[in-house]
């Protein structure tokens, strides 16, 4: 479970960036990561929360990852997607791929 | 093509398309009420400037009544304070807390008796206390807490609402959300021989609980050493230190900065000494030194004399407004719990709740049940929001104004991994669920009856 001010969301690990081992030692571009690492990663939510970059707004920006009822990571949001400049809802986007294909 | 969508508005079809979906683009009209209250008295008495320029000869009584200035009434100005208290599961947390109700006068002698006789029924009697907190029948037959209780109290200087988070191991998604409206985490330890030593190993709670307390965002640790009255304590000097000297490089793990952040006190949650009243120094000869010489990062003698002097940072009023919505209720009209984060909450007020982006007007706020016009970070508040049916808000969801913050399902994060289920490791893939004492069912084919 994803835990962020009341929110609680269920997620998954997409991609891991990068890992550093308590030595201090980067590995860029690792596979897995273990206890004890701090690492880069990208995190996927079941459903849209509510959430900011750390730097902004701390207390929109920290989380917890808890499963099987212990805490497995502790963590602070670096980045997140871009704000939609064109606004243009994601179904637009779809109509448009397929009117690109007809033209 | 796809990467410039405006080539594309030449094409009529997109154009219709764009056009039908233009209602649905989220645009916030502009703010009408200015955010703090400096920028409102400005406005205030700009908008009667120019309204007075015109008929200046008109009778001076009458325009002089809108503009006196306009009294923001945001309750009591004391500042304050929530705090937590976590710890392992018997550290005197409950304890604790009900003593400070009890010393601040918020819970009168005649309740504490009743408890009393209540707890000497049960053959309890150092349960005494924890029985202000722990209301339900559960929790007292089997003296641990299961919800955040709250309490409130006050001192000179500040206001205090009190969470007492449970300390058992399975109750630390209630403890969870009991820490995240938190400014100060008090973790209880126990000072008592084997009792600390089981809190820190790996699984304990005083771990577990330190470690979010940081990342749920509490700006102070005041780490309590409880039981310092007990037989195989006896305020002894080198238990106190043995204690501190365990924890500080943990803490420092935990990412407090120990100079700034984390204050170490010895007290004795049931007899009572160091909570309010110092403790006499035939018993504990070594305090007053202690503090005085600032020895621990600790100056004052007491906790309550302790947590008034800690001043928050951070708690900006004239930022958007943030109000994670803690839980809702329905009273005639949708009422929205939830704590003040940033900036300044009054009634009136247009505020977008995030991520359903949904506009509401606030209908009035209240703070510890009176009805205020403004609310500062720092306040646990109740929202009266206009036209939003009980289903629009939502546990989790942000009261926010312009600018809105983001709704994401996406986020690239930075994490220090703790521990591991069965140390496994961490791949792509890894995912967290809602634990379940059963697993999902499906259908693979149905009969005609």
């Amino acid at each position: 479970m994803f835990h962020a001010h009341t929110e609680e969301q269920e997620c998954t690990v997409t991609k891991i960036f990068e890992t550093t081992n308590s030595k201090g030692q980067t590995i860029k571009g690792a596979r897995f990561a273990s206890a004890g690492m701090r690492a880069i990663v990208m995190l996927e939510l079941a459903q849209t929360v509510p959430l900011e970059i750390y730097e902004t707004m701390a207390f929109l920006g920290r989380f917890t990852l808890r499963t099987e009822g212990r805490t497995v990571a502790i963590g602070k949001i670096t980045k997140l997607r871009p704000r939609r400049k064109n606004k243009l809802p994601y179904r637009i986007r779809e109509v448009m791929e397929t009117i690109i294909v007809v033209y | 093509m796809l990467n410039d969508p405006d080539s594309l508005t030449k094409h009529p079809e997109v154009e219709a398309l764009l056009e039908a979906t233009a209602a649905d683009d989220y645009t916030m009209e502009q703010e009408e009420i200015p955010n703090d209250a400096d920028a409102a008295l400005a406005f205030e008495t700009q908008k009667i400037s120019v309204s007075e320029s015109p008929v200046q000869d008109m009778e001076q009584d009458e325009e002089d009544e809108p503009a006196a200035p306009v009294v923001v009434k945001t309750g009591d100005p004391r500042e304050h304070l929530n705090l937590v208290f976590i710890g392992h599961i018997d550290a005197g947390k409950s304890t604790l807390t009900g003593n400070i109700l009890y010393l601040t006068d918020i819970v009168d002698k005649r309740t504490i008796e009743r408890y009393e006789k209540e707890a000497k029924e049960r053959n309890r009697e150092s349960w005494s206390l924890a029985f202000i907190m722990d209301t339900n029948e559960e929790e007292r037959a089997k003296g641990k807490t299961v919800e955040v209780g709250k309490a409130y109290f006050e001192t000179m200087d500040k206001r205090y609402t009190i969470l007492d988070a449970p300390g058992h191991g399975i109750y630390v998604p209630n403890m969870i959300q009991g820490a995240c409206q938190a400014d100060v985490g008090l973790l209880v330890i126990s000072a008592r021989k084997g009792e600390f030593e089981a809190g820190f190993e790996r699984g304990g709670q005083s771990r577990e609980h330190a470690m979010l307390a940081k990342t749920l965002g509490v700006s102070f640790l005041v780490v309590v050493v409880n039981k310092m009255d007990e037989p195989t304590v006896q305020w002894k000097k080198e238990r106190f230190d043995e204690i501190v000297t365990k924890l500080r490089p943990f803490l420092k793990s935990c990412g407090f900065v120990i100079k700034r952040e984390v204050k170490f006190i010895p007290i004795s949650g049931f007899g009572g000494a160091n909570i309010k009243e110092e403790v006499s120094s035939s018993v504990c000869p070594w305090w007053k030194d202690c503090y005085t010489n600032g020895d621990n990062n600790t100056t004052t003698p007491t906790l309550i004399e302790l947590l008034d002097s800690l001043e928050i940072k951070g708690r900006d009023p004239k930022a958007p407004l943030r109000v994670p919505i803690l839980d809702r209720c329905s009273d005639r009209g949708t009422i929205a719990m939830g704590k003040v984060e940033s900036g300044i909450l009054r009634p009136g007020q247009k505020v977008i709740i995030m991520p359903t982006k949904k506009k509401y007007k606030i209908d009035e706020v209240w703070v510890n049940e009176d009805s205020v016009d403004g609310a500062r970070p720092g306040e646990n508040v109740l929202i009266k929001i206009n036209g939003a049916r009980l289903e629009d808000i939502r546990k989790g969801y942000v009261m926010c104004t312009d600018p809105p913050c983001r709704a994401v399902d996406k986020l690239i994060c930075q994490i220090a991994i703790a521990d591991l289920p069965d140390n496994a490791v961490m791949t792509a893939g890894f995912s967290m669920h809602v634990p379940r004492a059963h697993g999902g069912a499906r259908v693979h084919g149905h009969q005609d009856l």
